[in-house]
């Protein structure tokens, strides 16, 4: 959980992201906690989005880079169709990530 | 539901390219697993700090919708604000992970059965085992006090198990402890017993075998005593045909369930009684025959020739003891009166003591049939010295004792192939079993699944095995007679 100080009219708060991911945090301009809130957000699932990215576009080559070769039979096809059906989590992959990134931006007032 | 998965050692022996290439598939499914499940990890991190971070939301005035005081007021418009739906922001991170853990554990499981389909590390783990067999083995010979506390400490271990699990005393939880043991303690038994030296017991694998013929000279005795020596074989005709046609090793276990499981398990309507065999003939379209001998296992019944002290015959490292052990000879002489010649080819299909009979006719019996082809079900016949000639199929269940009696693993060649099936939660075939607690794997059920899993693999090994069987018993079904064995003293008419 974050904890929240208050000094010189601003706020902010110790951060909550992953490990690893730095706050961005500015402490020498007043700002909102929620401003704070979403750049961290924005930051670390940007990260996480582009990621991702590069890993589901791995996944979405296997069936190529995985072709069974002379293994054939009943065993051989079913792999070759669950191999071919692992890419279809991409597009709800894709939309989620989609949306987690614009839900990170947030809306400025 | 009870489910069994295979892993394969020896049959085809496939290029080092060919490896090569099904080990870059094993190893680039286990990286985007691994990669997938990292990810899965991270965007679970995520919605785990999204969801913190609303917490801290409650301070901004926008967000939270304050209007307390005009101070308060003042501040929420005198900087910028952003407006968050962390709500909606951690149920999407939620969603991603799920998806990304869901697809890891897919490809996880593809490389599994690539990996076990090609078998790719059946020598690192048949290296592995061996090691650690002889270790037992060293340890159970030179400390055999210790590896007998050792054993019944893991077996308590296995039975307290047992009664978490299923709330319940099940004794075979207790066996299913000491799987990892039982090899290495029977090999130390048998050293032990045969007085092998302890340089010799590690370059040995025939301890047991060697035991086995010490024991036999006097467990024979005994049993010729109690039971008598003079074997009677007739022909008995079943109220329907039991061991039917068959075109391939799936069906011919399925025939040999029927002929000896079934009965054991009380689920047979034919009529036929213990130390039953069955021998099917198939025509060729040159006239000749092949044939198919079903052997069931031992029903320890004082007059039956599949007594359980004939194990230890059969089991023996001397020829003339394996020739002389009663179900040897009932099925031999079975075999002769049912027609068999001497060139005809033949495939047994046998479970536990049967497949160690069919083991010894197709090592001690060459002379008189030409076995082609043994299919061995829960059977320990690691040690004996079948023909080069012959094929070899064995299936073995991981927790089961009796297979691991021979105290060492197959051998591993083309010829010889051997599928050895564990218990498994989620994947794998399904085994045809009533019982609602957990069983002994020894029963042919598993042995049943085990191949059944093998063939869905779809391995060229497997395969292989398959065709010859089937090349064996080649030609059109021309019926199965059922022979009965009795054991009785010499004098009694």
């Amino acid at each position: 959980m974050s904890s929240m100080t208050i000094s010189n009219g601003s706020l902010s708060a110790t951060t909550t992201n992953p490990f690893g991911v730095a706050s961005t945090v500015n402490w020498g301009v007043p700002t909102c906690i929620c401003t704070t809130v979403a750049n961290e957000c924005r930051t670390f699932i940007n990260q996480i989005a582009t990621e991702t990215t590069i890993v589901w576009d791995d996944v979405q080559r296997l069936p190529i880079d995985c072709a069974p070769g002379d293994w054939h039979g009943t065993a051989a096809d079913l792999y070759t169709v669950q191999l071919s059906k692992t890419g279809d989590a991409l597009p709800s992959v894709s939309s989620a990530t989609r949306s987690a990134l614009l839900l990170a931006e947030g809306t400025a007032v | 539901m009870v489910r069994v998965q295979s892993s394969i050692y020896g049959g085809a022996q496939y290029s080092a390219a060919d490896q090569e290439y099904y080990a870059m598939i094993v190893r680039t499914l286990t990286d985007r697993a691994s990669r997938l499940t990292a990810l899965a990890t991270r965007w679970t991190n995520a919605q785990i700090s999204v969801t913190a971070h609303q917490s801290s939301l409650q301070w901004c005035a926008l967000n939270a919708g304050i209007s307390a005081n005009v101070s308060t007021q003042e501040y929420a418009v005198s900087v910028p604000h952003v407006r968050m739906d962390l709500l909606s922001l951690a149920q999407q991170c939620g969603t991603i992970a799920a998806h990304c853990q869901s697809t890891a554990q897919t490809l996880q499981s593809l490389a599994d059965r690539v990996a076990r389909a090609r078998s790719l590390y059946a020598d690192a783990e048949l290296t592995s085992r061996r090691i650690a067999t002889e270790a037992i083995e060293l340890f159970t010979t030179h400390f055999p006090g210790a590896a007998l506390g050792a054993t019944l400490l893991f077996a308590e271990g296995g039975l307290i198990y047992g009664v978490v699990h299923e709330g319940k005393l099940n004794w075979i939880h207790a066996l299913n402890a000491t799987t990892f043991l039982q090899e290495g303690l029977m090999s130390g038994i048998g050293s032990r017993v045969a007085h092998y030296s302890p340089i010799g017991s590690l370059l040995a694998t025939g301890e047991v075998n060697d035991g086995a013929t010490i024991i036999a000279h006097a467990s024979a005795t005994v049993k010729d005593h109690m039971q008598g020596n003079h074997l009677d074989v007739q022909e008995v005709t079943p109220s329907y045909n039991v061991v039917q046609s068959c075109a391939g090793v799936e069906q011919a276990l399925a025939g040999l369930h029927a002929l000896g499981t079934a009965r054991l398990r009380g689920e047979d309507d034919a009529g036929l009684e213990y130390g039953t065999i069955a021998v099917s003939q198939y025509v060729r379209e040159d006239g000749s025959s092949a044939w198919l001998v079903t052997v069931p296992g031992t029903d320890g019944q004082p007059d039956s020739p599949f007594g359980w002290e004939q194990n230890v015959e059969l089991m023996a490292a001397d020829s003339a003891i394996r020739r002389q052990a009663d179900s040897a000879r009932m099925v031999a002489e079975a075999m002769h009166m049912a027609g068999i010649g001497t060139h005809d080819p033949v495939a047994i299909v046998g479970h536990s003591q049967g497949g160690i009979v069919a083991a010894v006719l197709a090592s001690d019996f060459q002379d008189e049939f030409a076995i082609s082809h043994i299919v061995t079900a829960g059977s320990p016949v690691a040690n004996h010295p079948i023909s080069e000639h012959t094929w070899v199929t064995s299936v073995e269940m991981e927790d089961e004792l009796v297979a691991a009696l021979d105290g060492a693993a197959n051998p591993v060649n083309e010829h010889w192939l051997t599928i050895r099936g564990s218990l498994s939660p989620n994947e794998g075939a399904v085994v045809n079993t009533t019982s609602d607690t957990y069983e002994i794997t020894h029963w042919l059920e598993y042995h049943q699944a085990a191949y059944r899993d093998a063939l869905d693999l779809g391995s060229q090994a497997v395969h292989m095995h398959d065709q010859h069987f089937q090349s064996v018993i080649a030609g059109e079904y021309a019926g199965t007679t059922y022979w009965q064995g009795r054991m009785r003293q010499q004098d009694d008419e």
